[in-house]
């Protein structure tokens, strides 16, 4: 056992942070915090496209596709510390979409859309929500019909946060009516400008933008296909096995903005960081963070050792994403009426991050597999109980 | 990082499981509580064959000279298997404290036997208006040429009525500002006259005493540690040994969780297995990730320890997530507790 980063790993730490120190901009950070820290916007890849000619941003693809040929450990290093600084995090092309093609697509698929992931040239969106299928994906109803040359597409999708500023869908989509559920599905690539995609606004409880999408009669060339027909499901599910993975430094810079705040703010007459029942909630989360950090890190671990995580990937998840709500029901609980203000106006606190954060961390146990999802993953591979229903 | 077990680590563990699973059976715990003693001979010393006493004490003085994360290894598979005894006080809370404050006479005269299972060390500091440290002690050992005379009550002393020596905390001097100073920790024998031991009556079913001193006499070279120097040396301990009994409840939950999980797969109702209900997949995915987290926290805190990289915090953290744990496995396990009592009336402590 070693629960320690190797020399050359606290070298890359150290790296990544000279670089995002001297790199980030105000109006970056602006940026992305605007669009919850997703990639796509103007300032993110006038950024990412310097930070990526490192290699960071796929470090563990191999060199021939833009990474550095390096661990998993080091792509788990370098993400969270992108997290930690507030920078573009979520990355549907280089975290989802990038290594499926890796996985699973084409020569032509590698040739075309690898390198220019790698150097954040090019962005995905998922398009894998819709209206009758979210926890129940393999319900989605979106068809794609195959005609000879081409398969044209009609349906609607929902919850698409990406769409909007990314260049490629990455869809799921059902190719075949008669076969089972998960065996009519199939993964395509189509480019956003395509004829007949709607890309209509939703706005969110935390006051950013995901998307409605709408294909109608949207023309698709058969090379976007990605592997084999019909076998998207399998392709799904791998990606989620490899990249379900959350890093925690984002919140771990916030609680240290949230303990600052604590050990500064006098009320009532005293220093909030005085109160026991005050430091009993801050030491919690930092108990949580640092189980967090051990969760996160040992998926990177269990990947290098050549295993493939599977309820771990949910355990993290959930741990994940029930502290984040846990960080911001206590930091509005201690910095109480002044929590709800919101970013900008004079009497906020935190720059605007408490009242933000509560709103915001709702959607963390609902995106990427539901809590309720997790533990039924936990229950039945990391336990073995049996399926129900 | 590499959060595996290295092959010596394992082994380790592995022959633990084998000893306790064939040592130990479900009922330890019941016909412990009833015993005298509270231990069984024949088991301890087949464990002090194996070189178990004496896991934590340097080679120096005839032990395996492991560290802390080995013991940890072992005490997993104790709590695993509800094994009962005198182990934990006096290999691991009193070898630390003679580890940490003990003379080099001290330690060449105790720690063999202690390593081979003939001598059993216990210890003595709380009383009853202390907790969590020594303030308000209320026990004084008062110098008399040669040797101190001892008198006070302590209680929650494990196993001090098997015990050959008794490491006890008594007031010397002033308690200073933050009211602990002034104690200091000797060696008491367990037969000296002056000391009267007596059960008392636990839940647990562990033995645990209380030990009054009326001018226990001990001879000066029994202090352990500088004068006044007590606390100091009990407060770096006893963090210690808590990271080490989270191993120890880790093991429990462990158990717990797999039993829970078997009735759950077994126990049938509305014509399918409970298990496959999601109400109960829930809980039982709840307590997966809590004995995960905590072993995952209670393996990387023994590692700072036997690594002597700062441990402190970590400690703290490590016995607060234990804490919980046990709640939470105890809680789905046990009859009548309101969250889930997976097994009804048939709670696990009664056939574990």
């Amino acid at each position: 056992m070693d629960f320690d980063f190797s020399q050359e790993e606290k070298e890359v730490i150290r790296e990544v942070r000279r670089f995002i120190e001297k790199e980030a901009t105000h109006e970056l950070l602006k940026e992305s915090h605007e669009l919850e820290y997703i990639y796509g916007g103007p300032e993110g890849r006038k950024f990412i496209r310097k930070f990526a000619a490192n290699g960071w941003l796929t470090p563990g693809w191999p060199t021939e596709y833009g990474g550095l040929g390096s661990t998993e450990m080091v792509t788990y290093i370098i993400r969270n510390e992108m997290a930690y600084a507030g920078v573009p995090m979520h990355f549907a092309g280089a975290h989802m979409a990038g290594p499926s093609i890796l996985r699973f697509g084409s020569p032509e698929h590698k040739q075309k859309y690898l390198l220019p992931l790698a150097k954040g040239e090019i962005e995905f969106a998922l398009g894998y929500s819709e209206p009758g299928a979210g926890s129940d994906l393999m319900n989605l109803k979106m068809h794609a019909q195959d005609k000879g040359d081409y398969f044209l597409v009609n349906g609607q999708k929902t919850f698409n946060t990406h769409t909007h500023v990314a260049d490629y869908h990455w869809l799921a989509v059902r190719t075949d009516l008669e076969a089972p559920k998960h065996k009519g599905i199939s993964i395509m690539i189509v480019d956003l400008k395509s004829k007949g995609i709607t890309v209509r606004p939703l706005i969110t409880l935390a006051g950013s933008r995901t998307n409605e999408v709408y294909y109608d009669d949207v023309r698709i060339p058969k090379e976007n296909l990605v592997g084999e027909k019909n076998a998207g499901f399998k392709y799904i599910m791998a990606a989620l096995d490899f990249e379900r993975m959350f890093p925690y430094g984002y919140y771990k810079k916030f609680f240290e903005n949230l303990v600052d705040y604590a050990k500064g703010r006098v009320v009532d007459g005293r220093v909030l960081s005085k109160d026991p029942i005050i430091r009993q909630k801050l030491a919690q989360i930092e108990i949580e963070l640092d189980v967090l950090k051990l969760l996160y890190f040992q998926l990177a671990h269990i990947l290098d050792s050549g295993r493939i995580p599977n309820y771990q990937t949910s355990m993290e998840k959930t741990f994940y994403s029930e502290m984040a709500q846990r960080i911001a029901r206590t930091a509005m609980e201690i910095v109480g009426l002044q929590g709800q203000v919101r970013k900008g106006d004079k009497w906020t606190v935190l720059d605007g991050m408490v009242d933000y954060l509560y709103r915001w961390t709702i959607v963390e146990s609902i995106y990427g597999g539901t809590s309720e999802i997790q533990r039924n993953i936990i229950a039945q591979r990391g336990l073995g109980l049996p399926r129900g229903l | 990082m590499n959060f595996d077990l290295g092959d010596e680590q394992r082994m380790l563990k592995e022959s633990g499981r084998k000893f306790f699973s064939r040592e130990v059976d479900g009922t330890m715990v019941r016909r412990m509580e009833a015993d005298e003693k509270g231990y069984g001979l024949e088991i301890w010393e087949k464990m002090a064959q194996l070189g178990w006493m004496g896991l934590l004490i340097p080679e120096a003085y005839d032990g395996a000279g492991m560290d802390l994360l080995d013991m940890a290894l072992v005490l997993e598979e104790m709590g695993r298997a509800a094994f009962s005894g005198p182990f934990f006080t006096s290999s691991v809370v009193g070898t630390l404290i003679l580890l940490e404050g003990g003379t080099e006479a001290q330690k060449r005269e105790i720690l063999p036997e202690i390593a081979s299972g003939e001598k059993i060390l216990t210890c003595g500091w709380k009383e009853e208006n202390t907790a969590t440290s020594c303030v308000g002690t209320v026990t004084r050992a008062v110098r008399e040429d040669d040797h101190y005379e001892i008198t006070g009550t302590k209680i929650f002393v494990p196993y001090a009525h098997v015990a050959d020596l008794i490491l006890i905390a008594a007031g010397t001097g002033e308690a200073g500002d933050d009211g602990d100073g002034g104690i200091s920790l000797f060696i008491v024998d367990g037969n000296a006259s002056g000391l009267s031991i007596n059960g008392i009556d636990t839940s647990s079913g562990e033995k645990q005493c209380e030990v009054v001193m009326d001018r226990v006499r001990v001879p000066a070279e029994n202090l352990v540690g500088d004068l006044n120097e007590g606390w100091r040396i009990l407060a770096g301990v006893f963090q210690k040994s808590a990271v080490a009994k989270c191993a120890e409840m880790v093991g429990g939950s462990e158990k717990v969780l797999e039993m829970t999980v078997e009735y759950a797969k077994k126990r049938e109702q509305f014509n399918r297995p409970i298990g496959s209900f999601q109400a109960i997949q829930h809980h039982c995915a709840d307590m997966k990730t809590y004995l995960e987290t905590s072993v995952l926290v209670t393996y990387r805190t023994c590692w700072l320890i036997g690594r002597e990289k700062p441990w402190e915090k970590e400690a703290a953290m490590c016995k607060s997530m234990g804490r919980r744990l046990l709640q939470q496995t105890d809680c789905a396990g046990a009859p009548g507790n309101g969250r889930c009592g997976f097994h009804g009336g048939v709670g696990p402590p009664t056939v574990l």
